[in-house]
């Protein structure tokens, strides 16, 4: 009686065998079996900057940005042999200027100031302080030589202020040294409400983002150029209840990081035949939908795989890297500076930016998707962004992914 | 492409409406040459008796929301939306009272 149990137990073993066979990758990677277009760039060839709305259409590329490392060698100090005598008028003028990246009070805490930042030093009284002018000056122009962990931007160095301007700007310093109060309680930092998101995301009439999911709903079932429909193979009600919190994922093929809204142009195109283009209504629509599905599950993005690990890796370290005219890193507000304020704007951790994507921005008017969210961070910093698809964003994009593993699907979100 | 989404409710004699209005709210721009494209009035009729007529412009926000209420009206009654834009377009859309 023991021969066909021995049986059994070596066609269990078989079987085994045979399924760890049929798959070639780890579950953390995509699998090869995923019909994908590979050859086109997923966006509009060849990538053009968005016209509308405030981004600024400079071409930053004498600095680093998520692909290139561009930094200019830290200045050599400046020598003075007599004091400086700039125009403080002039100086008090340029410190409130938002248009030279976004002014001394973002950061930094001056007489009179409305709702000056707290992420550098008070300066109410820097006149007092004992600086030379000559320490003043190099300090803005390029305060890398005497503190290599400044958030400070390189204001001289990086071309954001001309040696006579900052000569205006220690003019104008130097006459800080009366003590003096705030003009609303809100002006102090230290006061400010935080800004907490209270409204209700997935409330249609709360939410215009819920529009742009209705339409991922409707594409769903609608017939591509091939006569095929996304519902046509994924006929199961539950096909998608927890897909959207294991994604992004490590495609072998194109050998990067592929995320939602990268997957839906590439597989709709090997499928349907539609178009649905990176940051289209289409493409939108359909990553929101498909995330709208596994609302309310727990983010598990599989970092178990080398090449997962590997990206996680490049992701955290694109991280730190210094970008931009302004020479900020990611790092240098989400997680130096955290719970600070950047003039009226809130420094939040990394942790909770994550699960509501894409979301609907309220000061836009537009559901923006991580990448773009990505994009807009570095024309912020003055960095230039890349196309949406990049692979650099994809590392980032996962390392963000696994930070905020174990925290709840939410989508559409809604932020200002 | 413009949508509405429409709710109207009924309590204690009083109905309750929302309504959001998928729309760019868009006002010319110096430089820009993109038309102004903006709502000029929104309408509310109850049985085909207006219950509220509002001239609205460019301060609107994209995409907006507009709530409000009136005296009157019971479950299933017929209740419509229209908007007229700058551009002479109009949309509309129809809703039983809950």
């Amino acid at each position: 009686m023991q021969y066909p149990l021995f049986t059994t137990a070596l066609s269990g073993l078989t079987l085994l065998i045979a399924l760890s066979l049929q798959q070639p990758t780890n579950a953390a990677e995509m699998s090869l079996e995923v019909p994908l277009e590979l050859e086109k760039p997923s966006y509009a060839a060849p990538w053009k900057r968005y016209s509308h709305s405030r981004w600024k259409r400079t071409d930053w590329k004498d600095f680093s940005n998520m692909r290139y490392e561009r930094s200019l060698p830290i200045a050599k100090p400046h020598k003075f042999e007599t004091p400086i005598r700039g125009n403080p008028e002039n100086g008090k003028k340029l410190v409130n200027n938002r248009k030279r990246g976004g002014s001394c009070l973002a950061c930094h805490i001056f007489p009179d100031a409305s709702l000056p930042g707290n992420v550098g030093p008070d300066f109410s009284l820097i006149g007092l302080w004992g600086r030379s002018d000559e320490r003043l000056f190099n300090y803005i122009y390029d305060p890398r030589k005497f503190n290599p962990y400044t958030v400070m931007p390189p204001w001289g160095k990086h071309k954001l202020f001309t040696k006579n301007e900052i000569k205006d700007i220690v003019s104008y310093l130097k006459t800080l040294t009366k003590a003096s109060d705030f003009k609303t309680p809100e002006d102090n930092p230290a006061n400010r409400p935080i800004p907490i998101e209270t409204r209700d995301n997935l409330d249609p009439f709360e939410n215009p983002g819920m529009f742009t999911m209705e339409l991922g709903e409707e594409l769903f079932t609608t017939s591509g150029p091939t006569g095929k429909s996304c519902q046509d193979c994924h006929s199961d009600e539950n096909a998608f209840s927890t897909w959207a919190v294991t994604m992004p994922k490590f495609e072998t093929r194109l050998n990067k990081i592929i995320g939602i809204e990268e997957f839906v142009t590439r597989h709709a195109r090997a499928t349907t035949g539609a178009e649905y283009l990176a940051q289209s209504e289409q493409n939108l629509g359909l990553a929101t939908y498909l995330r709208y599905l596994a609302n309310g599950q727990i983010i598990a993005v599989d970092d178990s795989d080398e090449k997962t690990q590997a990206a996680i890796k490049r992701g955290k370290d694109l991280t730190k890297r210094k970008i931009g005219q302004l020479n900020f890193a990611c790092m240098d507000c989400h997680a130096m500076n955290t719970n600070k304020w950047i003039r009226g704007q809130y420094l939040v951790k990394p942790l909770g930016m994550y699960d509501h994507f894409p979301t609907y921005r309220t000061s836009r008017g537009e559901i923006w998707d991580i990448r773009k969210r990505f994009q807009w961070c570095n024309v912020s910093v003055r960095a230039n962004e890349l196309p949406p698809d990049a692979p650099e964003y994809g590392d980032i994009e996962i390392y963000l992914a696994t930070f905020n593993n174990g925290r709840i699907l939410s989508v559409p979100g809604i932020r200002h | 492409m413009s949508k509405i989404r429409l709710l109207a409710k009924t309590k204690n004699g009083t109905t309750q409406i929302k309504a959001l209005i998928k729309h760019p709210m868009r006002g010319t721009k110096e430089g820009d040459s993109t038309p102004a494209d903006y709502l000029r009035e929104i309408k509310c009729t109850h049985n085909d008796k207006v219950v509220i007529s509002a001239i609205i412009g460019t301060g609107i926000s994209k995409n907006p929301y507009f709530s409000f209420k009136f005296k009157g009206g019971s479950k299933g009654d017929k209740l419509t939306l229209i908007w007229t834009d700058n551009q002479g377009k109009t949309g509309s859309k129809d809703t039983k009272i809950r």
